[in-house]
């Protein structure tokens, strides 16, 4: 959720937070009743792309590479995972859950045709990211083109 | 891990060199738990690294704040936006029972752990009854 900052005056900006806050609770609790499209999306990614290559960004705290599964296939890349539970503190009280502990899988359509030999993916600080090369075949190539007059 | 004076300095160095009023700042999403020592919370805090967060305990009250870098090229046309990326910030009320000399904290994949030891008077205690 979003909360514009306002350092200089502390009792609008936790006014606003606290807005905010209640603003997201509603949106959930609508989700929750109408099954609605407000939902956020359960591991929220950027993609974009530059000439050479197709980046992935997902924010995924509390993950490291034995609970991600990253696979790719065609124009399609799946990302699945499984957060552990072993943060959590045997026996206590819950007194707040807010975070994610729910398996998740996602399926990306990817914007170009990509090299599946010369992905990389790393993870560092709870951000994963994945630079995923273009294939040569689809970058762009001079054609030359034949006038009917030349011989074969 | 940084101590209470440390973390104060580094908020007020960080207040002095703001960034402009219209950068977003986000809220992230936390686990509280109760134990019979300590209240122990998880704080949701990707992207951000262990020098760049200030942890702040005043009256009760827990304040986060995470600086976050720009990871991204600006002016970037996504193909899919689905969130951004700034600082987080919160506030949070733990009550006035927790310790606040001897909160621990350590990051972990993008996941801060505080360790909120109870105040001694705030542990419970059994109490031994006399027969007579």
């Amino acid at each position: 959720m979003l909360s514009r900052s306002t350092p200089a005056r502390p009792s609008i900006h936790s006014f606003r937070r606290e807005m905010d806050r209640l603003f997201n609770e509603m949106l959930t609790h609508l989700h929750d009743v109408q099954g609605g499209h407000f939902k956020r999306e359960r591991m929220p990614v950027n993609v974009w792309e530059d000439d050479s290559a197709v980046y992935l960004e997902a924010e995924t705290p509390g993950l490291d590479k034995s609970n991600l599964d990253v696979t790719v296939s065609g124009h399609e890349l799946h990302l699945k995972g499984s957060p552990g539970t072993d943060d959590r503190p045997e026996g206590a009280t819950v007194l707040m859950r807010e975070r994610d502990a729910s398996p998740f899988s996602r399926v990306i359509h990817l914007p170009s045709e990509i090299d599946a030999d010369r992905i990389d993916a790393a993870l560092d600080h709870g951000v994963l990211t994945i630079t995923m090369p273009k294939r040569s075949a689809t970058q762009s190539r001079r054609i030359s083109v034949r006038s009917g007059s030349e011989s074969r | 891990m940084m101590t209470e004076r440390d973390m104060e300095s580094r908020r007020s160095r960080s207040a002095a060199s703001s960034r402009p009023a219209t950068q977003w700042s986000y809220r992230p999403r936390i686990d509280l738990y109760d134990t019979e020592d300590a209240i122990i919370g998880l704080v949701d805090l990707p992207g951000a690294k262990e020098d760049a967060i200030d942890i702040h305990f005043t009256d009760g009250v827990l304040r986060i704040h995470a600086r976050v870098e720009t990871r991204q090229p600006r002016n970037i046309n996504y193909d899919i936006h689905e969130f951004g990326v700034g600082d987080f910030d919160r506030e949070i009320d733990v009550g006035n029972a927790i310790d606040p000399d001897n909160v621990q904290a350590d990051l972990k994949h993008g996941v801060l752990r505080l360790h909120m030891p109870k105040a001694s008077w705030a542990k419970p205690r059994r109490i031994d009854i006399q027969s007579k």
